[in-house]
């Protein structure tokens, strides 16, 4: 499934180790040392809905051993469900609701998924900051050089920081 | 740079003396109200800044919020300071230390600074603004985002994204500009007066004229003065033309009357030559050289004469010297036995005597004859000299007589010419013309003196050329004083231009700084989550000179009217966070955020802590306090476990009398243990 390779991808190029989930083909697991979760993709908004928690309580009583030895991640699990199906308006409002359902693990669910800009949105919680870049400084002399209204020794007395009554004096002389 | 380490003693709630390490990867703060969490966060700020900004305005019965920096409970402790240690790149640890003094450590505000930050791109008060968006303050994170006004949230961003020279040239162009007001309204002012005193000259100026006009003689002599200068406006320079004209109609009339005199002379010379006289003078003359010429020749006939006679005389002469050599001998000698010494012949004594005087007698007569010739021939010479320079003086004469009618002619073309000078169109030589000319030129000089003397002896006629002369002073000066304006006017539109372009530039570049940082907001926007059916926030710049930053979530709808007070909240924390990453001429790399999660939403609290892990992600240390420990314990389960940055829990309490107390620290070690199994 497309959407579950891209999810995928763009969890380990976050730096998460991911695991194929045994048994199913829908499912993948992810790991970072902080967080440990499963995505599942679904082929329809209801399918997502109505088998959510049967989702996860699976994952949870299939990774229960495990979580066991590293009790922090186990506070700090996510469930992440995807669909690239639109949901109806009534729909969005049971996604909402899954999200805000903290029992057992941080959920994500998200429906129309569809582009990888929606995948990044969908994933935005779990993936580092990705815009985040130094800015690129313009030359601001070359600016006002091209600028007509300032005159070069108007331009020269500012650059030397002359004081105001040298730039009047400088006006004056020009006019 | 990352803090370390916080210590204070009798700072704000704090009596005793209080250390803390702080992780590199995370501190959360824990506690009840009034447990010192937030003065942690004060700490922090006033070792940084040396004030406490947040209710900085805030005046109640005369105290301020710097009357309350120190411990103000009992037992006060002796000494006071706050310090903070932060840690560089390369693990170089370096304190900032505050007393009530001032700043200790490092040695000035100046080298703080560098510690801080890159000084080149920082902006002005650099540390503040770094500190407005990486200390989140729970009761400041709307007031410093989106409640703040367009207009000020402009400035802040456009703090915190660097600042450029452009408002320190703007500002010397702002001053240049005022400078330039001020002088072109000076000038305008002055204009003014002077305008109103060259209307007061002016009404001065009609009255005495009207004076001028009401006295007959006054009026026709300006009368007949303007006749003669039409173009001339003011009395002085009537007056003035008239008194030239008047010398120079003198001039003419004087050289006129000359000139009738040289005339006069030509025509008496023109009638000579005419004249029987002058032909019997030429007659004369010649008659006179012709006998000159006579006499020249006689006389040269006669000294040629003298000449021969002379030459003859002087072939004896030899032989006179012989003979009277010989007669000096036979003197001397004398008879020898009766005979002559000279001859040898028998010779009487007395007849040799007589023969001797005889001999010397003819000698002496012969000598005299030729004296007297050579004479003649001098005298003859002489006269004939003179009878030469007479005849040259005749021919002189007879030549001057013979060209005096070409000289007349001469004298005669130059005349016309000279009177055409004066009387344009003359052809002939006219003396009585030339006379009553002169006269004529007279007369009109004396009736010209006559007018300007009226105008002269006139007080009106003076007072109004005293005006007339004021007000040519008043016009000059009123005209410099228009252009002074003008041009200040001009230099002052020109600075106005120059500094509008200054703004625009900058606002130019804040603008693409921004349009940089628009995605990074937005990013951070969507990880909060604010609101479910805005999941977009973008910012909108209005304004050319004073420029203005809106937020807005779809269609130009304002978030701040929108949404409620904890998606609020929410927007302003990804707006604080925005501004304090874009901060990159900062040093520091720490966010501190005092009780952020109040008034939020587990929901939204939940991706504000996913927030500040995806921050330690990207190497910010996080500082965060939390009243509520479950709270405080999932920020410390979201932050944990990266790379070998550990972070730390702490428990502060409140002690009565005592004040803040450091309760237990939890550290929080990064877990390397994996779930995922390979096989």
């Amino acid at each position: 499934m497309q959407l579950l390779e891209s999810a995928r991808g763009a969890l380990e190029a976050a730096g998460y180790l991911t695991s194929s989930s045994t048994g199913q083909d829908r499912q993948f697991t992810f790991e970072d040392a902080n967080v440990f979760g499963f995505v599942r993709a679904f082929a329809a908004v209801g399918e997502l809905i109505e088998t959510w928690e049967r989702t996860q309580d699976s994952f949870t009583r299939q990774s229960i051993t495990e979580l066991t030895r590293v009790p922090a991640k186990a506070l700090n699990v996510y469930a992440v469900f995807l669909t690239p199906d639109q949901p109806t308006r009534a729909q969005r409002t049971s996604l909402v609701q899954i999200e805000e359902d903290f029992r057992s693990a941080r959920k994500i669910a998200r429906a129309g998924t569809v582009t990888r800009e929606d995948l990044e949105a969908a994933l935005t919680p779990l993936l580092p900051l990705r815009r985040v870049s130094p800015l690129v400084l313009e030359d601001v002399v070359s600016r006002l050089k091209a600028d007509s209204a300032i005159t070069p020794k108007v331009l020269g007395l500012l650059l030397e920081r002359a004081e105001p009554a040298r730039v009047c004096h400088e006006l004056l002389e020009d006019s | 740079m990352r803090l370390t380490r916080l210590s204070c003693l009798g700072f704000r709630g704090i009596r005793d003396p209080f250390d803390l390490d702080v992780p590199p990867g995370f501190l959360v703060v824990t506690g009840r109200n009034g447990s010192g969490k937030t003065t942690l966060c004060d700490l922090i700020e006033f070792a940084l800044t040396g004030e406490l900004r947040r209710h900085a305005d805030d005046t109640e019965r005369k105290e301020r919020i710097e009357d309350y920096v120190w411990w103000r409970g009992t037992d006060p402790p002796r000494e006071r300071f706050v310090s903070l240690c932060l840690a560089d790149e390369d693990g170089q640890v370096h304190e900032v230390r505050r007393t009530p003094r001032g700043l200790e450590q490092p040695g000035s505000e100046e080298d703080l600074r560098a510690l801080i930050v890159d000084t080149v791109r920082a902006p002005l008060s650099p540390i503040a603004r770094i500190l407005d968006a990486a200390i989140i303050r729970d009761e400041e994170i709307t007031r410093l985002s989106i409640d703040l006004p367009e207009a000020d949230r402009f400035r802040f961003v456009r703090g915190a994204i660097g600042e450029t020279d452009l408002p320190g040239y703007a500002q010397t162009l702002r001053a240049a500009s005022e400078l330039l007001k001020e002088r072109r309204d000076g000038s305008v002012g002055q204009y003014t007066a002077v305008r109103s005193q060259i209307a007061s000259l002016s009404e001065k100026i009609a009255e005495h004229r009207a004076e001028m006009a009401s006295s007959e003689v006054i009026a026709t002599a300006e009368h007949e003065l303007r006749a003669l200068s039409p173009a001339v406006e003011s009395v002085s320079e009537l007056v003035q033309q008239g008194r030239r004209r008047f010398v120079w109609l003198r001039s003419q009339a004087d050289q006129l009357a000359s000139l009738a005199e040289e005339v006069e002379g030509h025509q008496r010379q023109s009638a000579w030559i005419q004249s029987a006289d002058y032909r019997s003078e030429g007659e004369r003359l010649v008659a006179a050289r012709d006998a000159i010429a006579q006499r020249i020749e006689d006389t040269a006939s006669e000294r040629a004469a003298l000449a021969n006679e002379l030459d003859a005389l002087s072939d004896a002469d030899a032989g006179d010297v012989l003979r009277s050599g010989l007669l000096d001998a036979g003197t001397t000698l004398g008879l020898s036995s009766g005979r002559c010494p000279l001859c040898g012949s028998d010779i009487s004594e007395a007849r040799f005597h007589a023969h001797i005087a005889e001999a010397r007698a003819d000698l002496d007569a012969r000598n005299a004859r030729v004296a007297a010739i050579a004479r003649r021939h001098t005298s003859t010479q002489a006269k004939e000299s003179g009878l030469r320079a007479e005849f040259e003086k005749a021919e002189r004469e007879l030549t001057a007589h013979d060209q005096l009618s070409a000289a007349i002619e001469a004298r005669r073309a130059y005349l016309i010419q000279a009177v055409r000078e004066l009387i344009p169109g003359a052809s002939e030589l006219d003396v009585l013309a030339l006379r009553k000319a002169a006269e004529s030129k007279r007369e009109e000089a004396r009736a010209l003196e006559r007018n300007v003397l009226a105008l002269e002896a006139s007080g009106a006629a003076e007072r109004v050329q005293q005006l007339e002369e004021e007000l040519t002073l008043v016009r000059s000066e009123g005209e410099s004083i228009k252009r002074e304006c003008a041009a200040a006017g001009e230099a002052y539109e020109k600075g106005r231009k120059a500094l509008h372009a200054v703004l625009r530039v900058e606002g130019e570049l804040i603008e693409e700084r921004l349009a940089q940082l628009g995605p990074l907001l937005e990013e951070l926007y969507r990880r909060m989550r604010p609101h479910l059916d805005w999941p977009r926030l973008s910012y909108h710049i209005r304004g050319d000179v004073r420029r203005f930053l809106s937020l807005q979530i779809g269609e130009d709808l304002n978030p701040r009217f929108m949404f409620s007070s904890g998606q609020r909240r929410a927007i302003g924390i990804a707006f604080l966070v925005a501004v304090y990453l874009s901060t990159d001429w900062s040093r520091l790399r720490s966010l501190v955020l005092d009780d952020p999660v109040q008034h939020i939403d587990d929901f939204r609290a939940l991706h504000l802590v996913e927030l500040l892990n995806a921050l330690r992600k990207h190497g910010h240390q996080i500082v965060c306090t939390a009243e509520d420990p479950q709270l405080a314990g999932l920020i410390a389960r979201k932050l944990q476990g990266l790379g070998d940055e550990s972070g730390a829990v702490v428990e502060l309490s409140y002690e009565p009398g005592a004040g803040v107390k450091k309760g237990s620290v939890r550290p929080i070690e990064p877990d390397r243990a994996r779930v995922i199994r390979y096989a």
